[in-house]
């Protein structure tokens, strides 16, 4: 059994959902090249305005009309991201751009016993959407999506404007007296090809299943892209964040579903020349909170000069993974913190630049400049076979006049082998030594540069 | 007494100005943590305490200033909380803070370094960190930390749960937000030429400044 469900006001009605007070205006879309009305809502409705109508005359019926430009691609867009959400509850799905899409009930039958089921879990899925929809259900693909566009209960009484075949070939059957499917196919098959040929027989054929019907099936995409137009021009960060914020709830059910996080989002900015500025956000330690989200988002654009007003936001993540849960030790209690480790973390290093917050590491070397490392922060530091190491390293070794030192315990000679890339072949004594001011350092003497050097303190 | 102002001095938050046996009952039950020297101990009522701003006051860097946070350091381990070092004077030693205590309880040990390059970045970061409450222990380096800044930083520490040490050079002796101001001295042992220290408590909690007798100069604990 084959689902169609028809969406004629997609675009329109989810324009609506984001800014709500479109919804008491009359409001329609167009189309760039004809100037035709597309979609409209139900106060354009009322005001008698109609699909295929000219702009101008939509203009007539009513003053106040809110008319915006159609967009083929945002509407694709808008399907698949319909799509997906339906593929919570459905295997399998076909897309039939730019209105509609098709659902196969038999692989879900033994979930959905009933016709009835799978129509109550629809209604679910599409619940969140507010959009209207007619539905069609059928043997097959072709005349499920008759039925939907035609509102029709039963498949006889379709009419054949809905048959998808050649304007000629319609008025060819509106001519013979052939009003509705029934009326078609009560003419035997043969005689009915004869007069108004293969396109026809073909048809037929598709219609009542004989013919497989080749539909590309849907595979719910991989990454987040989504694109929203702004009712106005934007003309601060401040104006921006609330469509954002919207954007990013989105993003939240998105990474939901699939228990993802994204390490990376690209927001990109559309201005009214066409240009495009982008920014984009790093997320070191992953993030799919909309609220930590829009904090991180408002951090980078406070740093940031604001360019152009802006037309359309469109957001993207990228780098998503799955997600690291923290765990916790439930007899210690329940936790004090306001955010998690890894959300800090973002933050700062967002703020200060990634370089520049970091984790210690030990590593398991004995020479002093390879036994520690840098590690991504958050990291744990390790074990460690040494003793008696300063807790203070200085980055670079600073040469130092021996005579203002007292060696006090050493020698400790490391010796590195030639094939270490920074530190090959060095030779070094390493002391323990009182400095004339009483503070205690770790000096090397260096027997490849023949001097002394301090490379920590340890006190 | 009435039983808020029982429950004040039970938080620390207030203190009466002589030692009694009675108080000295009370504090025992603060969450000090030791300063890893039995004098100091001793002076400050039995160490740091958490959520307060505790003041280090240097000439020079390396006088023995780690030693004192390192036990807050091996607590701030064993609760699961992370270390974070705001701007130091010089690369934290990886093996030797791994010495610290025994190897199993220091090897989670969660070090943080962070570099900022402004003075704005790096108060605006030691907020940051005390408000999300990740912090164990927080050691932040300034030059010259205005009344404002601290004031904040005291505001922040309040609400979290860390012990939170300023590293700066000496400072106008006039009021600020710390719990405790320790200005340390560095002398040498005339005969042995080795170093000593001698500790000024400018401001603690439960006292009048004090100046302790010097000592050897305190060396990173390590097992």
């Amino acid at each position: 059994m084959w689902l169609y469900v028809a969406l004629p006001h997609l675009q329109l009605e989810r324009m609506q959902v984001l800014h709500p007070d479109l919804q008491g205006q009359p409001a329609v879309l167009y189309t760039e090249q004809q100037q035709m009305v597309v979609q409209f809502n139900q106060t354009a409705q009322r005001q008698g305005i109609r699909v295929g109508m000219n702009l101008a005359d939509a203009w007539t019926l009513t003053e106040n009309l809110q008319p915006y430009l159609y967009r083929e691609s945002q509407q694709r867009a808008l399907l698949q991201h319909l799509a997906s959400d339906l593929y919570h509850a459905f295997a399998v799905i076909s897309l039939d751009p730019p209105l509609g899409l098709w659902l196969d009930t038999k692989p879900m039958q033994k979930l959905y016993p009933q016709l009835q089921h799978s129509l109550t879990q629809l209604e679910l899925q599409l619940q969140p959407w507010q959009v209207s929809y007619t539905l069609g259900a059928a043997k097959t693909p072709l005349l499920a999506k008759m039925l939907a566009q035609s509102g029709m209960q039963q498949s006889p009484d379709i009419p054949v404007d809905y048959l998808p075949c050649s304007p000629e070939l319609q008025k060819k059957l509106r001519r013979m007296g052939i009003q509705t499917l029934g009326a078609l196919q009560a003419i035997p098959r043969a005689l009915a090809g004869r007069r108004l040929g293969h396109e026809l027989v073909q048809l037929l054929a598709r219609i009542q299943g004989e013919q497989p019907e080749s539909l590309r099936y849907f595979r719910p995409p991989e990454w987040f892209t989504q694109r929203l137009p702004l009712l106005a021009e934007a003309t601060s960060w401040q104006a921006l964040s609330f469509p954002l914020k919207r954007l990013l709830q989105e993003l939240e059910h998105f990474l939901e579903s699939r228990q993802q996080q994204t390490r990376q989002l690209l927001l990109s900015f559309y201005h009214r020349d066409g240009s495009v500025s982008k920014l984009q956000v790093g997320l070191a330690h992953g993030g799919y909170q909309a609220e930590a989200l829009l904090r991180l988002c408002q951090l980078k654009m406070e740093s940031t000069q604001f360019l152009a007003p802006v037309l359309d936001i469109g957001l993207q993540a990228k780098q998503l993974q799955g997600r690291q849960h923290e765990s916790r030790d439930l007899l210690q209690g329940a936790s004090q913190a306001q955010k998690s480790l890894a959300q800090l973390l973002n933050e700062l290093q967002l703020r200060l630049g990634r370089q520049q917050v970091f984790g210690l590491q030990t590593a398991a070397e004995a020479f002093p400049d390879l036994s520690w490392q840098l590690a991504p922060a958050g990291a744990e530091l390790g074990r460690t076979e040494l003793i008696k190491r300063p807790p203070w390293l200085l980055e670079q070794p600073c040469p130092v006049d021996i005579r203002q030192w007292q060696l006090t315990r050493g020698p400790e000679r490391f010796a590195t082998p030639w094939w270490l890339r920074t530190y090959g072949g060095a030779t070094r004594d390493y002391w323990q030594a009182l400095h004339q001011d009483g503070r205690n350092g770790w000096l090397f003497y260096d027997y490849r540069q023949q001097h002394w050097y301090l490379q920590g303190w340890f006190n | 007494m009435s039983a808020p102002l029982q429950q004040l001095l039970e938080k620390g938050s207030l203190w009466r100005g002589h030692k009694g046996a009675a108080n000295a009952n009370a504090r025992e039950s603060l969450a000090y943590v030791s300063t890893g020297q039995v004098e100091l101990d001793q002076a400050l009522g039995g160490g740091w305490l958490p959520q307060r701003l505790h003041e280090i006051q240097l000439q020079q860097f390396f006088v023995g200033e780690l030693a004192l946070v390192a036990p807050a350091m091996v607590q701030a381990t064993q609760q699961q909380r992370s270390i974070f070092w705001l701007a130091p004077p010089a690369q934290p030693y990886a093996p030797a803070l791994a010495q610290l205590a025994e190897a199993s309880v220091m090897a989670q040990a969660q070090h943080i370094v962070l570099r900022p390059q402004r003075v704005t970045d790096t108060l605006w970061s030691a907020e940051t960190i005390l408000h999300s409450g990740q912090a164990g222990v927080l050691m932040v380096w300034l030059e010259e930390p205005s009344a404002i800044a601290i004031r904040r930083l005291h505001l922040a520490a309040a609400a979290s749960q860390a012990y939170v040490f300023v590293f700066s050079p000496w400072q106008p002796e006039e009021a600020r937000s710390y719990a405790t101001r320790l200005r340390i001295h560095l002398s040498q042992d005339s005969v042995s030429g080795y170093g000593q220290v001698q500790w000024q408590l400018l401001k603690r909690m439960g006292g009048w400044p004090l100046r302790l007798a010097r000592q050897p100069l305190p060396k990173w604990p390590s097992k």
